[in-house]
């Protein structure tokens, strides 16, 4: 054979399938490459810290548990502690698989398919490093792309619910104000003022009861019973209805609306 | 001719040349995966023990956003095509701008969320405050309006002869649990009026250097006057 003149057979072009000492290497690095993402999905799962998201696939998903766990412990009244050294090393690894580990095996891994194609297959201990890095990197980028969208959409809702939690509050507050008026009014004698004494019968809501900055006020005498209606001033069909009992405690509860 | 073995001769040789240039490729792959791997991990303990994971991450974030830049640009550089570079350094981008929008996003929300836990606890104690003190003061109420006769106690003494322990200055408030820390303090006591200070040491006040009854700073405060017509009460943190 004339190596000059004579084209090689294609099927001679191909490598050797034999093993060599840098396959075995290679096959031992990705296995423990490989080893080592699925424990590090396996952690995540177990989320051992409760407030730590189980797909920490994004690592300031960490720190953000990590400032919630701080608004708990404020609070409770409790001192703020250091960041542990476990929501530290979750947050390095993290930040390891999505920007070093992934990336890397991933690029290095395409420009080898890129280069090789033309030239023999490419050996398998190779490609099982850039399928490690595609199933880091890829499943990162669709997540970081879909979820900007998502939880702003997530963000509005929590601050909306937490908007109208506020405004049931501060009118429950101004109920049990209106609740103590009442009872002040039974417990007074008639002397006063002509008010009073005994039953609620005659009791007129103050101005400054009866409207303030979170809702308008209305109340129903029946007996010696007294039923206070509040209506949000924000939320319309919003209200809560409440009865006042002997002692000024407030019972039977209702919520409507976006209040129920 | 052969080399002595099966395969012909050129083949082998560049059989041999493609297995150099794959092991020199790993060995390259190594070195910026330790070079990485340095890069991220002195960013991130720059800041030493800090109370949070925003700054820390931040360094070693842009650590690893500088890092896969560079890895980017060296892994598309030529002989790779140069609609294929492009299109892979504009992915890259894409994502790296969606990871800036979603870390920035997430930490206002929960440095919101934060504001808000701290936000629900003052309303909470005020509700309780009110409660608390109103809880003190029915029973003196009650009895001093239910008096008959000529001789009638004040409203200082009723209050104290149902409170007889009570000292000016001192709380008279029965916690009504280990993590109840509510404090309300006998501020004053006279035929005419009893004046009780609530503080709850938890809650937030409005002034941040308000200084409480107890010495402490910006907590939430309040003021409660009970006289014979009734309780006035004033906000004072």
């Amino acid at each position: 054979m004339n190596p000059k003149t004579d084209d090689v057979q294609p099927e001679a072009m191909e490598g050797s399938h034999e093993p060599g000492g840098g396959f075995t290497i290679l096959f031992l690095l990705s296995t423990v490459i490989a080893v080592i993402t699925i424990a590090a999905w396996y952690h995540a799962a177990e989320d051992p810290m409760g407030h730590i998201p189980r797909f920490f696939v994004t690592p300031w998903m960490i720190a953000a548990g990590q400032e919630i766990l701080h608004g708990l412990q404020e609070f409770s009244g409790r001192p703020l502690e250091p960041v542990q050294p476990l929501p530290r090393f979750l947050t390095l690894t993290s930040l390891f698989l999505i920007t070093v580990f992934g990336p890397t095996l991933y690029f290095f891994g395409i420009r080898e398919r890129i280069l090789s194609r033309s030239a023999i297959r490419l050996r398998w201990p190779a490609s099982i490093t850039s399928i490690v890095g595609a199933v880091i990197t890829l499943p990162t980028m669709i997540t970081l792309l879909l979820a900007v969208p998502l939880q702003h959409a997530a963000f509005v809702g929590l601050k909306e619910a937490q908007a109208i939690q506020y405004d049931r509050d501060f009118i429950i507050n101004d109920l049990n104000l209106i609740a103590w008026d009442i009872f002040e009014y039974r417990v007074r004698p008639k002397s006063m003022e002509g008010e009073g004494g005994g039953p609620a019968a005659g009791y007129m809501l103050p101005p400054h009861l009866a409207s303030t900055e979170y809702g308008r006020y209305a109340i129903k005498v029946v007996g010696d019973q007294v039923e206070i209606r509040s209506e949000s001033r924000r939320y319309s069909g919003a209200t809560i209805t409440a009865s006042v009992g002997e002692k000024g405690t407030l019972t039977n509860w209702k919520f409507e609306g976006e209040f129920r | 001719m052969t080399n002595g073995n099966t395969e012909p001769f050129g083949v082998g040789m560049k059989h041999e040349t493609i297995t150099i240039e794959m092991k020199k490729e790993t060995a390259v792959m190594m070195i910026w995966l330790a070079a990485g791997m340095l890069l991220v991990l002195s960013a991130f303990f720059l800041f030493g023990e800090s109370n949070s994971l925003w700054e820390p991450l931040m360094g070693a974030g842009i650590a690893g956003g500088v890092y896969l830049t560079t890895l980017v640009v060296y892994c598309t550089r030529p002989p790779i095509s140069f609609r294929r570079r492009w299109i892979t350094i504009g992915m890259t981008a894409l994502t790296a701008a969606a990871a800036v929008v979603g870390w920035a996003g997430q930490k206002e929300r929960s440095q919101w969320q934060r504001e808000t836990l701290l936000s629900i606890r003052t309303v909470i104690g005020g509700g309780i405050a009110f409660h608390a003190t109103t809880d003190i003061l029915r029973k003196p109420f009650e009895e001093f309006h239910a008096q008959q006769g000529r001789v009638r106690k004040s409203l200082g003494e009723t209050f104290l002869a149902r409170y007889s322990k009570s000292k000016v200055g001192a709380n008279i408030y029965t916690s009504e649990s280990q993590g109840d820390s509510l404090q309300v303090i006998l501020e004053r006591v006279d035929d005419q009026k009893v004046v009780l200070v609530v503080l709850d040491p938890i809650a937030r006040g409005r002034d941040p250097m308000f200084r409480n009854i107890d010495g402490r700073l910006g907590k939430l405060q309040q003021r409660f006057f009970l006289r014979e017509k009734g309780l006035t009460y004033e906000s004072e943190n």
